[in-house]
This record gives C-alpha cells, sequence and structure tokens, in this order.
C-alpha cells in the first residue's frame, strides 16, 4: 500500500509541478505566437492560409495589398468570391494540393486586380499543404511574391535592350555604309592616283618621242644642211664660212639640248637597252646638264618588266632631279645592288641635309615617289648619305616576277 | 668585199622616213666626192625592193624606220640578201649601245645623225674602203660600255 501510496503521491507531486509549469509555457508560446503573427502580418511577400474549401483562414497585408483588396474582405470568403479570375486559374491545381497533398512551387499566375494600382498583375505562387494532428489535409499555407514591378523593369530593360541592339544594329549599318563608301573612294582614289600617273607617262613619253622623232630629226636635218653649206663656203675660201660653222655649232647644241628633254620625258634606252642603260644615260645626262658628278655604280640586273622598269626609272629620275634642286650636291651616285635577296635601288647625294617637306603640296614629288613605289611592292626610305646629304633606298621587297608588266 | 676603184661612182640608197632628212643627205653628198645617189626608200618594205632592183653600193638607212620592220632588221635583212652591199646605219641615237646593236646586226659603220654633217663622207669612204667605221666619240663610249 505504502508503495501504492508513495506512488500516488508521487504522481500527485508530478501533477502539481506540471501544473505550476504550465503558465510559464503558455507565456512562452503566447509570445512566440505573437512574434510569428508579427513576421507574418509585415513580411514582405503575400501570406495566406486557405482550408479545404479554399477560404481565407488568414491573409497578411502584403498579400491583400498585391490582391488590391483590404484584409477583412478576404476573410471566411472563397477565393472564387474574392478574385474570379485567380480562381478560374488556380482552383485547379488547389484542388490538387488538397487531394495530393503535394506542395506546388513556383506558380506563375497573371490576374486583373483592381486596387490601388488597378492593371494586370503577375505574380509567382507557392502551395504548401497544411496538415492536421491526424496527418490529413486540412489546408494551404500559400506565399505569393508580387513580380509585376520586376517584371515591368524586365520588359523595359528588354526593351530598352532592344531599343539599343536597333541604334547599335543602324549605326553598324550606317558605319558599314561609310565604310563601304570610304573604301570605294580609296579604290577610285587609287584608280585616279594610278590613271594620273599613266596619263602622265603617256603624255611625257609622247612630248619626248615628238622632240626626239620630230624636232630631233628637223634640227639634224638642218644641222646637215649647215655643215654643206659650210663646206661649200670654205671650198670657195668665203668669209661666211665661220658664221655658218657658228650656226652649225648652234643647231648642234640645239639637237643635244632637245635630246635632252626627250630622254627626260622618254627614256628610249629603257625600251631599247634596259634599266641600267637607262639609267647610265640618265647619268650621263646629269652630268653633262648640271655639271654635278654623276655616276652608276652597282649594276645589278633586276628582272622587271616595262611598266615596272618605267616607275623605277622615274624613282631615279625624281630622285635625282631632286638632288640637283634641293641639295647642291656634288655627286650622285647611282647604284644597284640585292641586299639580302632583296633588288635594291639607292640614290645618294653629299649635298644639304634631306628637309621633310612642309606639307603635302610641298612634298607633292615625293608623294607621286612613294606612289610609284607602291605599285611597285616597293618601299622607300631616306636617310642621311654617308657623307652629308641624303639616301633614298627603293626596296624592290615583293617578288620581283610579281611586279606589272 | 672588193673595194672600190677610185674612178667607179658609188651609189647610194637613203633609207629614212624623214623627208628633211632625206633632203639634207642629198645636199650633203652632193657636196663632196664621186656619189650616185640612185635611190631612196622611206620604209624597209620600199628599200628591200628598191636595193634589190638598183643594186647599190651601200645603203644609209635610219634606226628607226616606220613600220613593221626597223633599220637592225632592216640591215640584217639585206645583208643576208645582198651581202656585197656595204650598210652605214644612221640614227638620232648617240648612245653606245645602238652602235652595238647596228654592227651585230650587219652594218659597216654607225653615225649620229648630229654628227653626219662632220664625218658622214669620212664614215662612207672608211666603210666602203672595207673596214667598219664609228667616230672616236663613239669608239670611246662603246670603249666604256663594255
Amino acid at each position: 500500500m505504502s508503495q501504492n501510496a508513495n506512488k500516488k503521491s508521487e504522481g500527485k507531486s508530478k501533477k502539481q509541478g506540471e501544473a505550476a509549469a504550465r503558465p510559464a509555457e503558455d507565456d512562452l508560446s503566447r509570445a512566440r505566437l505573437a512574434e510569428i503573427e508579427a513576421y507574418y502580418d509585415t513580411a514582405p511577400v503575400g501570406l495566406c492560409v486557405l482550408d479545404n474549401e479554399l477560404r481565407y483562414v488568414r491573409i497578411n497585408e502584403r498579400l491583400a495589398e498585391i490582391n488590391g483588396i483590404p484584409v477583412s474582405e478576404h476573410l471566411g470568403r472563397t477565393i472564387r468570391e474574392v478574385l474570379p479570375e485567380l480562381a478560374d486559374q488556380a482552383e485547379p491545381w488547389l484542388r490538387d494540393v488538397l487531394e495530393t497533398g503535394e506542395a506546388l512551387r513556383d506558380v506563375e499566375i497573371t490576374v486583373e486586380t483592381h486596387g490601388e494600382e488597378p492593371g494586370e498583375r503577375t505574380r509567382v505562387e507557392n502551395w504548401y499543404p497544411m496538415r492536421n494532428e491526424a496527418g490529413e489535409v486540412c489546408g494551404i499555407n500559400i506565399v505569393v511574391e508580387d513580380l509585376t514591378d520586376r517584371k515591368r523593369v524586365e520588359e523595359e530593360l528588354a526593351q530598352l535592350n532592344l531599343e539599343l541592339e536597333e541604334r547599335v544594329n543602324e549605326r553598324t549599318q550606317k558605319l558599314n555604309s561609310a565604310n563601304r563608301e570610304l573604301r570605294q573612294e580609296i579604290v577610285e582614289r587609287r584608280r585616279l592616283e594610278a590613271e594620273i600617273v599613266a596619263i602622265t607617262e603617256r603624255v611625257q613619253s609622247r612630248i619626248g618621242q615628238d622632240l626626239h622623232d620630230d624636232l630631233g630629226q628637223q634640227l639634224s636635218a638642218l644641222g646637215m644642211l649647215a655643215s654643206a653649206i659650210e663646206r661649200d663656203l670654205r671650198r670657195d675660201l668665203h668669209p661666211k664660212a665661220e658664221t655658218v660653222a657658228r650656226l652649225n655649232t648652234l643647231i648642234k647644241g640645239a639637237i643635244d639640248t632637245t635630246r635632252g628633254l626627250a630622254k627626260g620625258l622618254y627614256p628610249i634606252e629603257l625600251e631599247k637597252g634596259g634599266f641600267i642603260v637607262a639609267l647610265e644615260e640618265l647619268a650621263r645626262v646629269t652630268q653633262a646638264f648640271s655639271s654635278v658628278e654623276c655616276i652608276v655604280r652597282g649594276k645589278a640586273t633586276f628582272p622587271l618588266g616595262e611598266s615596272a622598269a618605267i616607275h623605277l626609272y622615274r624613282i631615279a629620275q625624281e630622285a635625282v632631279n631632286n638632288a640637283l634642286k634641293h641639295a647642291a650636291p656634288r655627286q650622285i651616285i647611282l647604284d644597284c645592288t640585292t641586299v639580302t635577296g632583296v633588288p635594291t635601288l639607292t640614290i645618294t647625294n653629299d649635298g644639304l641635309p634631306f628637309k621633310k617637306p612642309r606639307s603635302r603640296r610641298h612634298g607633292l614629288g615625293l608623294h607621286i615617289l612613294e606612289y610609284r613605289a607602291g605599285l611597285l611592292g616597293a618601299e622607300i626610305t631616306i636617310s642621311p648619305g654617308p657623307e652629308g646629304g641624303c639616301k633614298l633606298t627603293c626596296s624592290l621587297t615583293q617578288h620581283v616576277r610579281k611586279y606589272p608588266d | 668585199m672588193e673595194p672600190p676603184s677610185q674612178s667607179k661612182t658609188t651609189r647610194i640608197v637613203i633609207v629614212d622616213d624623214h623627208a628633211g632628212i632625206r633632203a639634207s643627205l642629198r645636199t650633203l653628198l652632193e657636196t663632196e666626192g664621186d656619189y650616185d645617189l640612185c635611190g631612196e626608200a622611206e620604209n624597209a618594205a620600199q628599200a628591200l625592193d628598191r636595193i634589190a632592183a638598183l643594186k647599190p653600193d651601200i645603203a644609209v638607212i635610219d634606226i628607226s624606220l616606220k613600220g613593221a620592220i626597223h633599220g637592225l632588221e632592216l640591215t640584217r635583212q639585206l645583208k643576208h640578201l645582198h651581202p656585197d652591199l656595204a650598210v652605214l646605219v644612221l640614227s638620232l641615237h648617240a648612245e653606245a649601245q645602238f652602235a652595238f646593236g647596228a654592227i651585230a646586226a650587219g652594218a659597216g659603220g654607225y653615225l649620229s645623225k648630229s654628227e653626219a654633217g662632220e664625218y658622214l663622207h669620212e664614215a662612207l669612204a672608211t666603210i666602203l674602203g672595207g673596214k667598219s667605221y664609228v667616230t672616236p666619240e663613239m669608239r670611246e663610249k662603246m670603249g666604256r660600255a663594255k
């Protein structure tokens, strides 16, 4: 008994202890509940609880705001009564959750709302089944996030991207078009430059040939006649024989001048004797007309086509003329050599140092010279000469067989 | 080729497309020596015909003839057809390579037109004497060019 009495006494005491502890536990539960409710009410996402008939049992301020309807107008009403359009979309799925007891996440729904900001609003909802103590599904706990603003920003961003892309495309097209026009202009300009050089060459050749073949012939005929007259006069011991001899000398001088001019305009030696012969003749004429020593040193043979040879000859001629005009040299050396496998023409003078032209207009000769070099696929460099003056180097860097004929 | 006797008149054909040159050569030949200017031609085809017909002792040929055949080619053909024909090539060019070309084609001499007034008779006489002729100045140029 005593054991039983003791047991009873222990049981009573335990119950008394439990009863004493209950108010403290209740206080804690209430505090926690208040805390949870505070979280629920102030949560930045929409929260609600629906019962098995899809009535709103609980809803927080945020979801009421998303729905555009006050909290009080939700409670006790079904979602069909509150938001029929939402019900049309959500009810079948919500019933699935109730029936299967399985949660559904990230369900995107767009509905027309009529609150402070009426209009279409997009939301993403997560539906979690709620179970009673028996484990049966007794409702649905819902978390709603309003995506409308994010969607709007995304759409605006997409629109901005689209506009930006359109602008970039438009600008790219304009740039491409401008680029095409620029390229066409460059091609046209090069064509015109080539045509100008070709026309200049033709005109020079024509004048040169006319000077040589026509004026030269006429002067030669005159010279022969003068010689014949001089011979007759001398035979007759006529006092005018000396006058005719002077006339003959002047005619010979005129023939030499004509020949020199003709050669400058049309180097016939290129055609008849090749590049080195033409270069030697250029040196001879330069020396004869300027009193500057002009010599051809290296005489390497470059297999050049006729057009390439004339361009290279003109480069040499322009360099010699520039030296005579600007450098006041005592000597000009023309040198055809092969430097590390590259056919190279150098024109060196010992006069004044080379001065870069002030403008493109002033440096037109140099520009044409560079243009001719470009046609040959050659590189032009101008450097100080070993004894003052300057050295112009024309390196035929492209394979000679590629030169135009 | 046999050297011509002193008494024999030298028959000459001039080949030049420039009428003024032909006229001046005529005048020049009239001033000295015993020359018979038996014919003239202004191109290679005429020259081939006339030389075949006239059989001159010497042809004075311009190097730059108009038409398909230039003076050097004409010289080659004439020397092939008429080995005894003496040829003096006349030219506006005073460069050595032209003189080399003329001699190689079979000409007995080469003379620049600007020097013709002074040296034509000497050149003709030398060539007809069986020797080749270029002026001293040209000889020097040819020596340098070798």
